[in-house]
């Protein structure tokens, strides 16, 4: 094997050797009765429980995977659509200081409003179907992206903008060849902060008209004290967090190239 | 260096927040917006005026900064110290972002069983809640703030013979700075978001709680003055937050 | 329950008692500390009372504190973590404990709330035969006591369940559906369909004890079991028997000053403050709960419904006898009746 061999296989054993130890000692701990089974499940009680929800379901018939494309579904859409109006908006409140301070106070503000807060008036503007969970997942991811979006084009490098004006760049031109690739690496940031809060909301917003899905199976399992789905839902969701992040690096990677190129120059 | 906020900007700022709860009033009033569902702000403020007097409501104030000051200074410490360090050391970053990755998505609410079973139904447990929503996206940001400090910035000190802590220290945690400062931001403003999950545990008193309490007792007015309340103490927190940030970051960057 | 019969069974409650048999020494019990899980609601009855009265620390308690939960399971987490003592639970949240394997016992049972649960829908949904329910959306929050009285006038009805539309949404957007029409119905325990009965338009198809269809209108229909207990860990109670004893004596003697109408005033009064209710709606529901420390057939077929419900929704695979975790001797040492007592000993 080549160097780089050897080096790519490091980067992905170190991980899963660190993984394993991991899972290795918390079964330990628990089977030494370092820690009860009611504080932390013990890893093999949660595959038991995991496999229990794969194949019989919880509440018996709604299948795991009935649970997992329902969400996935819910926070794609309602993550696509804050992305979708959150970043020109942003661009455009961020590119301009008179609108970025009028919008300031109500950018904070309604950043700081809680999904559970938001449950009954939810209800009343969309009803209880799909609507109101989309809109649910999508407000926190909204804000948050919008924060970020706000704060990425602020923080270019002003010598960048100086220096293009100093060519005799045409405005649009500077906002779109160099400001907004400038801004790409911290929007791609901010956007891994909204998929967070997306899924951060999703317990909150499934409570509403449904049974099925991920948030409404942890509610579920703590209703009927199942605390070992409780924490094979919390995995799950981890999971898919972690895939999902890990889609937004390989888009990181194709839409800045550039940076790649750099961080593999300098390990 | 960027000149302190004109006089029209916060204006700007005041103006839009008042039009924004003009059009409110006017929506409940007219009755484009059902008054039970959504009341007016008028009456929001009525019926908390009628129900909690001064001293009450700079309890419930206070109780609820302490614990979002608490779990935000931890995230803050935390996420800042852990961002630093995974955007420094890419092993590092290898072999524990996937953790912090896999817990990012999990929902506080999910986390509320265990964080009583844990922590207890006091303090602890709470501030635990709004720690775990702080601390990602400050920990975000300080990561990639680090991997994005500019290379030739790096390549220049070390020409000056500034290398190992030093360079760390001297240069690339002030690069990454204003990135820092807004994931601060960000993170605190979800704290405040948090914080009716967090008090969800057993608590007595809290902004939180009288929103939740208010939900309970079908009194819609006294909750939308607690979001209300949430919302403003958020500002007015944020605005001495961006206040520090600015004096220290602010010298050199556009924050 | 109408006035009649509820009197009769206060005078009966009062006089079949007397006083209560157990001596309230001080000092004799375990631990001085005590938490109870605590709520927004009337059955708190008893440990208010219990409070207010002092009997908690004539007992020996030294220091009482409550923890309010405005609702959701995290109460019962507290009781598993030790952070609480006593825990004040509907029937079903125990039954579901027991079958995970957290061992949990059932100290008493504190009150029935069976009137308490109530089907209201709008005026316009038009539902005056138990067959039209299956043409609106019904608003209930999944798994609780509610979800259980709808199987129960399911099965009453002889309505095929699974053509109910249900949807599932926490109490307070229950109502604001209903207000706008997203549902035409919701089923839930008090204060909210007192409030959604206070909406006006809307008419009470169904209570947990009386109908309200046409065709057998106030005919008594008992389609509910809820009721309201006292749960503690089993190992609490194996710790600390002269506590749990200590302890129920004071709640059942509370529930007997309760219960008896002549403190009625006083206790609503009490109620509404320390739950911060509006004293008229604490009067105007009072009557929905019956607080009666007796373990009678009725408390196991109840609770044995509740279980049949768990095991028909697919929450939970073998039943187990309610008895089984049922222990009725502190509650019969102060003087409650067991004819059917449980069976659990530490």
């Amino acid at each position: 094997m080549t160097h780089r061999g050897y080096r790519r296989l490091g980067d992905a054993a170190v991980p899963g050797v660190i993984l394993i130890a991991f899972v290795a000692g918390w079964e330990a701990v628990v089977a030494l009765g370092w820690v009860r089974p009611i504080q932390v499940p013990p890893p093999s009680r949660i595959v038991a429980s995991a496999l229990e929800l794969a194949l019989d379901g919880f509440p018996a018939g709604t299948l795991l995977g009935e649970h997992v494309g329902i969400t996935f579904l819910r926070i794609l859409t309602g993550y696509a659509l804050a992305l979708a109006l959150a970043m020109p908006l942003g661009l455009l409140i961020g590119s301009n200081r008179t609108l970025d301070a009028a919008t300031a106070p109500i950018v904070t503000f309604c950043r700081s409003v809680a999904t559970l807060s938001l449950l009954p008036l939810a209800v009343v503007w969309f009803g209880v179907g799909e609507a109101s969970k989309v809109f649910l997942i999508g407000y926190g991811c909204f804000w948050v992206m919008l924060s970020n979006t706000i704060a990425a084009i602020k923080l270019v490098d002003p010598v960048l903008i100086s220096a293009a004006r100093t060519m005799d760049t045409p405005p649009a031109h500077i906002f779109f060849k160099v400001a907004l690739p400038a801004a790409l690496p911290r929007m791609v940031a901010g956007a891994r902060v909204a998929l967070g809060v997306g899924f951060m909301v999703i317990v909150g917003a499934e409570m509403i008209g449904t049974t099925r899905g991920l948030g409404a199976l942890i509610m579920e399992a703590r209703t009927f004290y199942r605390s070992d789905i409780t924490v094979v839902g919390m995995f799950v969701i981890g999971a898919i967090g972690l895939a999902l992040s890990w889609g937004l690096t390989c888009a990181e990677a194709w839409l800045l190239p550039w940076e790649r190129r750099q961080q593999e120059r300098d390990p | 260096m960027r000149p302190r906020a004109r006089l029209s900007e916060r204006l700007a700022g005041m103006l839009s927040v008042i039009v924004m709860l003009t059009i409110w009033e006017l929506a409940s009033r007219f009755g484009w917006q059902d008054p039970q569902i959504l009341p007016a702000p008028s009456e929001a403020l009525l019926a908390a005026a009628r129900l909690l007097g001064p001293w009450d409501l700079a309890q419930h104030v206070g109780i609820s900064l302490f614990r979002i000051l608490a779990g935000f200074g931890l995230a803050a410490v935390v996420g800042v110290s852990l961002g630093i360090v995974l955007g420094w050391s890419p092993l590092a970053a290898r072999c524990l972002r996937p953790f912090v990755e896999v817990l990012r998505p999990i929902p506080p609410l999910a986390w509320l069983p265990l964080a009583i079973i844990w922590f207890g139904l006091g303090e602890p447990s709470k501030v635990f809640v709004i720690f775990l929503g702080a601390f990602f996206p400050i920990f975000t940001s300080a990561w990639r703030g680090m991997t994005m400090v500019s290379p030739t910035l790096i390549r220049a000190a070390q020409t000056m013979d500034v290398d190992g802590a030093r360079l760390l220290w001297q240069v690339a945690i002030p690069a990454t700075l204003p990135d820092i400062a807004a994931g601060l931001r960000v993170g605190f403003g979800l704290a405040f978001g948090i914080l009716v999950a967090a008090e969800l545990i057993a608590a007595k008193s809290g902004m939180g709680y009288l929103i939740m309490e208010a939900r309970q007792l079908g009194q819609l007015g006294i909750a939308i003055f607690g979001i209300f309340l949430i919302g403003v103490v958020n500002l007015v927190a944020d605005h001495q937050l961006a206040r520090a940030v600015r004096a220290t970051v602010g010298r050199w960057s556009n924050v | 329950m109408n006035r009649r019969s509820f009197l009769a069974t206060g005078a009966a409650l009062a006089t079949g008692w007397g006083l209560p048999k157990v001596a309230f020494a001080k000092g004799e019990v375990e631990i001085t500390k005590l938490s109870l899980g605590f709520g927004l609601d009337p059955v708190f009855a008893p440990h208010i009372v219990a409070m207010e009265k002092g009997w908690l620390k004539d007992a020996g308690f030294a220091e009482v504190t409550t923890a309010t939960f405005t609702g959701g399971a995290l109460a019962g987490e507290a009781l598993i973590g030790g952070n609480i003592q006593l825990w004040t639970p509907g029937n079903l949240p125990p039954i579901s404990m027991v079958h995970t394997g957290i061992p949990i016992v059932v100290l008493g049972t504190n009150c029935v709330a069976a009137a308490a649960d109530n089907l209201v829908a709008r005026a316009d949904a038009n539902v005056k035969a138990p067959e039209d329910l299956y043409n609106i959306k019904i608003a209930l929050l999944a798994g609780s006591t509610a979800n259980a009285v709808l199987s129960g006038l399911a099965r009453h009805y002889g309505l095929d369940e699974k053509k109910l539309q249900v949807v599932n949404m926490p109490p307070p957007e229950q109502l604001a559906a209903l207000k706008t029409g997203t549902v035409q119905a919701l089923l839930c325990w008090q204060p909210w369909g007192h409030n959604a009965l206070a909406l006006g338009n809307t008419t009470l198809v169904h209570s947990g004890v009386a109908s309200g269809f046409e065709k057998n209108k106030g005919a008594a229909v008992r389609i509910s079991a809820t009721r309201s207990l006292f749960v503690a860990s089993q190992d609490f109670v194996r710790k600390n028997p002269k506590a749990t004893n200590a302890l129920v004596a004071a709640l059942v003697r509370a529930q007997g000053y309760v219960a008896d109408p002549a403190n009625k005033g006083e206790v609503i009064a009490l109620v509404a403050e320390k739950t911060k209710q509006d004293k008229a709606l604490v009067e105007a529901i009072w009557h929905q709960y019956v607080f009666d420390p007796t373990f009678d057939e009725g408390y196991a077929a109840d609770m044995r419904v509740m279980t049949g419900y768990l095991q028909a929704s697919g929450r939970i695979k073998e039943a187990k006898d309610p008895l089984d975790f049922t222990y009725s001797a502190p509650a019969v040492a102060a003087g409650a009746k067991a004819p059917a007592p449980g069976r659990w000993k530490p």
